[in-house]
């Protein structure tokens, strides 16, 4: 019982941490997204 | 009527000042440990004098000071102002015998920058700095982003009473757990667990570029404590363009971003309450603030044609804005290069990236994502009362780990916070426009100081003026504090005063 809590703990912690960076690969994105249309503009 | 401090209310803070001392004797043994680890023992020898200062005087006040009486919330704050000033000094100490530093007035400004977690240097000859004394810098990096004192509540400080009031000086007013030395201790694990990612993520990167192994992983270390702690110091001069790496620089973003978010977020995410990472007022100001910030820094540097490619800009432009936000500090650009090619609109969005910082409860500075939501919360909430009829009732709330309904203390707090950053910042650049700098030089300078970002447009350097110094100084140490420790402390020389 013990041990499938910790297994929980465990992945709830893991998938936390793979989400937090998530998110800051989304922010990267959007800004990503923001020069690439800035110079798409400036080309066309 | 104001009340003069008697003997006792000084033997407590001493008592708990001395215990604090002792945690930060402690501390320097990890640099002393490098040193010998490297064969530097003229540099481990330096930590060893500068400990066992500290040490000797932590337990002399320990025992001088000895008493059971609780501690008051004045004396809470004050013990945790004097303790940011005491690290300094002995810190400054241990920097100022490795002869990198022009004074022992330099020794203090790095180690204040290094605890409040700001990033500007004034260490000379950086490149040839033994590994000792870089490993010290970003120490205190990761000790001032946690907070000093959550080191000596963690492992020193007995009874939750004392402890919850001097981690409230210390800028930290949410706990994550209900036990304020069980939050410390969580804090401690978020830190650790990603000490340990971080470092074998840049150490690969650094081994995969082609450093040597030891170099690599030092490196990653030094520069994950100085990412995820918003401090922004590197062991090289050129900070992060030394690696002249993009996945580096990737690497230090997301190490940046995550510094920024809240310790509460962070329990609430590994805990399995993730939809609050989507949710909370905090995470989606960042989210906007960074975005419509890039804009203009984009739009600056795009009209001024300084660089050629998107990716460029991007590498550019937004690693320099998440380290201002993120209150890092973090360059991949020289200092002077912010003055001479980017335009005042970039120039202006990167100040008020730094000024406004990241979360509450985090290790950035600034006036703070939570804040920033309640005042907008609050435009919100007036802005309805004078559309809407008389009599409609105009509730607003927001969302923060839970639905809060706004309150006016709270609009009030966040105000009067923020106009003393504001004010912060103001005085910050009128001291530097005395010493001939122009306005908006001097205004970055001020602010990367006041808000703990670390960001250079060149002003500071070891020629500069003492006095702009000791004005960095004091920025650096009351932002960090979020001003009520500071005026906790003025407050008390008022009352020896002028008390009855």
């Amino acid at each position: 019982m013990k041990l499938l809590y910790m297994q929980k703990t465990l992945f709830n912690a893991v998938l936390g941490i793979v989400l937090e960076i998530v998110y800051t690969a989304a922010i990267m994105l959007v800004s990503y997204v923001v020069c690439l249309a800035l110079y798409f503009r400036q080309w066309s | 009527m104001v009340l003069k401090p008697n003997l006792d209310d000084i033997k407590n803070i001493c008592f708990y000042l001395g215990k604090i001392m002792l945690g930060l004797s402690l501390t320097m043994l990890l640099p002393l440990m490098v040193g010998v680890l490297f064969g530097e023992y003229n540099a481990a020898l330096d930590y060893l004098i500068a400990g066992e200062i500290t040490a000797i005087t932590g337990l002399l006040l320990i025992f001088l000071c000895r008493n059971d009486k609780e501690m008051s919330w004045m004396q809470g704050m004050i013990v945790v102002s004097l303790t940011w000033i005491v690290a300094m000094l002995a810190g400054g100490f241990a920097l100022y015998l490795s002869g990198h530093f022009k004074s022992f007035l330099d020794a203090c400004f790095e180690t204040m920058s290094g605890f409040a977690t700001t990033g500007l240097t004034l260490c000379q000859d950086m490149d040839h700095l033994p590994y000792a004394h870089q490993f010290w810098r970003h120490v205190t990096m990761f000790l001032g982003g946690q907070g000093i004192v959550i080191v000596a509540l963690s492992f020193f400080v007995k009874g939750s009473s004392g402890a919850f009031k001097m981690y409230v000086g210390e800028a930290r007013d949410e706990r994550v757990l209900p036990n304020v030395i069980s939050t410390s201790r969580f804090i401690w694990l978020v830190s650790l667990v990603y000490l340990a990612l971080g470092t074998v993520t840049l150490g690969s990167i650094g081994l995969l570029n082609g450093m040597r192994a030891h170099n690599a992983f030092f490196h990653g270390a030094c520069v994950f404590m100085a990412a995820f702690d918003t401090g922004g110091f590197t062991p090289q001069s050129q900070n992060i363009l030394y690696y002249h790496s993009f996945a580096y620089e990737v690497a230090t973003i997301v190490c940046m971003l995550l510094g920024s978010i809240n310790f509460k977020l962070h329990y609430q995410v590994w805990t399995g309450n993730r939809k609050e990472l989507f949710k909370n007022i905090e995470s989606s100001a960042l989210f906007v603030s960074i975005s419509l910030l890039f804009i203009l820094v984009a739009a600056g540097l795009e009209r001024s044609g300084t660089y050629s490619s998107a990716i460029t800009l991007f590498r550019k432009g937004f690693y320099q804005l998440v380290s201002g936000h993120t209150g890092t500090g973090f360059q991949t650009i020289y200092a002077q290069q912010f003055v001479n090619e980017w335009s005042d609109l970039s120039l202006v969005a990167v100040v008020f990236a730094m000024g406004l910082g990241g979360a509450i409860c985090s290790t950035t500075g600034g006036i703070k994502m939570l804040r920033l939501g309640i005042i907008y919360k609050a435009l919100r909430e007036d802005i309805k009362r004078i559309i809407l009829p008389e009599k409609a009732v105009v509730v607003q709330k927001f969302h923060h780990i839970k639905d809060i309904f706004l309150e006016d203390k709270q609009v009030r707090s966040a105000l009067l916070i923020t106009v003393c950053y504001f004010l912060l910042y103001i005085v910050g650049a009128l001291v530097g426009m005395i010493f001939h700098y122009p306005f908006l030089d001097a205004l970055f300078e001020s602010t990367s100081a006041a808000a703990n970002v670390g960001l250079s447009c060149g002003i500071t350097a070891p020629g500069m003026h003492p006095l702009l110094k000791l004005t960095y100084i004091f920025q650096m140490w009351a932002g960090r504090l979020e001003f009520m420790s500071v005026f906790a402390l003025a407050g008390f020389f008022v009352a020896a005063v002028k008390g009855k």
